[in-house]
């Protein structure tokens, strides 16, 4: 944090000497006097950080400072310094918006000290909070944050441009690790809505009984274990982006409640009468197909045309071409960097055992697989046999391997053979194939005993 | 004994003596001239102009502890527009014009 600047208004020169060069022994401080609140006020373009202001001026009434501060810079902080001790102007003043109400006393120095610390300490929050802010923004610029060069990919960039521009509900869909809540969070830190929260909510993760408070909040008393009001996932996520993932999943009934908030734009908590406003952009997710849902009564046909809004269908990275490789590169980068490792490359081999494997966990998958493959490597290359596939796409794996049908059906023979010791007789029926075929095989050498 | 005490300010301004000097100078320069503005206020039975004048000599006062006139001062400031309570009004602006002219000499002799 650079210098603060603190204007001080104060007629009363003796004493405003004083505080002035009191407030100055701190470094930090760039300290401006005003004697009175006219020209005070047509100084506050310089954009003080904090001011403190004498509860009685000559030309203004402290109450109309505060006003005008207020209107140009709702957030900067007003200290009142004054010799007034009426508790009343005190609370009125600190009603008006001002930060802090200081009688004028031998304390005052002491006690003026310590609220400008406290706005310091929340003034650097609020620059940490805002840097944060940035990074996550950053981070999740869609270039950051979704790798791609595929024409599958290509075209939901071109969706995702289009969703930031408006606040139009986007519904998401694509097979388990595609990245939904990726492109969510990316949709939503490159929208209008980036300053406002993100909420994300896993529909399934959350008990059935405690769904609706969790995203409507509830009052205190609303059922047994609520001792205190508690504001909702909708409301939390106000002026921003709700995510809710697995909307496939959600109980029907809950379905209605839902879609009365999306038509109303207004939640009611639990236990409560009260309505309250919500501007909230709803980005949703499922791995299901939505619309087979409705057809089989399982998802309100109402509430899925008003989730729909912008459809945005991830592709599996089984289509999305060249897009494992450039993944496999940035996952291996990410992950050598982090764990301090020299930066390792893969061979040819393992490029193309990467390629041969259909990744039915998507990038998800793809992310462990590299991970793995990172840690089991002796060498600074890693080789095929490094990289170790789930053993329930096995026959995924072998399929794709796009071998001839007679190539398929010898390593099909020789496997039964291996299994069954060698006994022809029993393979021949296992395969429903004439023992000749296997005899005459062994005998070209296509397989052996 | 002196009528004034300046520990508070210099602790506030880390023993500064030129500032203190400077402080005295305007001190001299700025509260004649606000005592003289109550008088004329009070003179003239402008209450209102007087408790505001009051007001902020309170501040000055307790800044340099004139211990003296810390009740006189709140009571002017606090009963300056009450009709009722004019003559203990007028004899508290008495005694602050005396009380301060003194504190104006001690101060002239202390720079």
């Amino acid at each position: 944090m650079g210098n603060i600047r603190i204007f001080v208004v104060e007629d009363d020169l003796t004493y405003a000497s004083v505080l002035t060069y009191h407030l100055s022994l701190n470094p930090d401080y760039e300290v401006v006097h005003f004697t009175g609140g006219k020209d005070f006020v047509a100084n506050l373009y310089k954009h003080p950080h904090i001011v403190t202001l004498d509860y009685t001026l000559p030309d203004m009434k402290a109450e109309e400072i505060l006003q005008q501060i207020k209107q140009y810079y709702p957030d900067l902080p007003v200290i009142i310094v004054s010799g007034q001790e009426d508790i009343s102007t005190a609370i009125s003043l600190l009603k008006t918006g001002a930060y802090d109400y200081i009688v004028k006393n031998e304390d005052t120095h002491e006690m003026l000290w310590h609220s400008i610390k406290q706005i310091r300490e929340k003034i650097a929050l609020k620059e940490e909070i805002n840097s944060l802010r940035q990074e996550i923004t950053q981070k999740y610029d869609f270039g950051q944050a979704i790798k791609g060069n595929s024409t599958a990919m290509q075209k939901i960039f071109l969706l995702m441009e289009k969703a930031v521009k408006t606040n139009i509900n986007v519904s998401i869909t694509g097979e388990t690790g595609t990245g939904k809540e990726v492109v969510a969070k990316a949709i939503h830190y490159n929208s209008m809505r980036k300053t406002a929260p993100f909420i994300a909510v896993n529909v399934t993760a959350i008990p059935s009984e405690l769904i609706e408070s969790e995203l409507f909040g509830h009052e205190k008393g609303a059922f047994t274990g609520a001792s205190s009001r508690r504001v909702g996932k909708f409301e939390q996520a106000e002026k921003g982006t709700i995510f809710l993932d697995e909307i496939g999943e959600m109980d029907v009934s809950l379905q209605a409640k839902l879609l009365r908030v999306l038509q109303e734009k207004e939640v009611t908590r639990v236990g409560g009468n009260e309505s309250v406003k919500i501007n909230v952009r709803v980005i949703c997710a499922t791995h299901k197909n939505l619309l087979e849902e409705v057809q089989k009564g399982n998802f309100r046909e109402d509430l899925y045309f008003r989730l729909l809004g912008l459809p945005v269908a991830l592709p599996p990275l089984r289509e999305r071409d060249n897009d494992i490789l450039l993944l496999s590169k940035y996952f291996l980068e990410d992950f050598c960097k982090e764990n301090q490792m020299p930066v390792l490359l893969f061979s040819k081999e393992a490029k193309e055992k990467l390629m041969q494997y259909p990744f039915p966990g998507n990038v998800r998958e793809l992310k462990a697989v590299v991970e793995l493959a990172a840690v089991m490597a002796n060498e600074q290359e890693i080789q095929a046999e490094d990289i170790s596939l789930n053993s329930v796409n096995s026959m995924s794996d072998f399929l794709l391997k796009e071998q001839t049908l007679k190539s398929y059906t010898q390593q099909i023979i020789q496997y039964y053979l291996q299994k069954y010791d060698g006994n022809v007789v029993l393979v021949a029926q296992k395969l429903d194939i004439g023992k000749s075929t296997i005899y005459r095989m062994l005998k070209n050498k296509e397989i052996e005993e | 004994m002196s009528l004034f005490d300046l520990t508070a300010i210099m602790s506030m301004v880390n023993g500064d003596e030129k500032f203190i000097e400077e402080f005295i100078q305007t001190f001299l320069k700025r509260i004649p001239t606000a005592l003289e503005e109550m008088n004329e206020a009070w003179d003239a039975k402008r209450g209102e102009d007087t408790y505001l004048l009051a007001h902020k000599l309170k501040s000055s006062i307790d800044l340099v502890r004139i211990n003296s006139l810390k009740d006189d001062i709140r009571y002017i400031e606090k009963h300056a527009q009450d009709t009722n309570k004019f003559q203990e009004v007028d004899e508290k602006i008495k005694i602050v014009n005396e009380v301060l002219h003194q504190v104006f000499q001690e101060m002239k002799e202390e720079i």
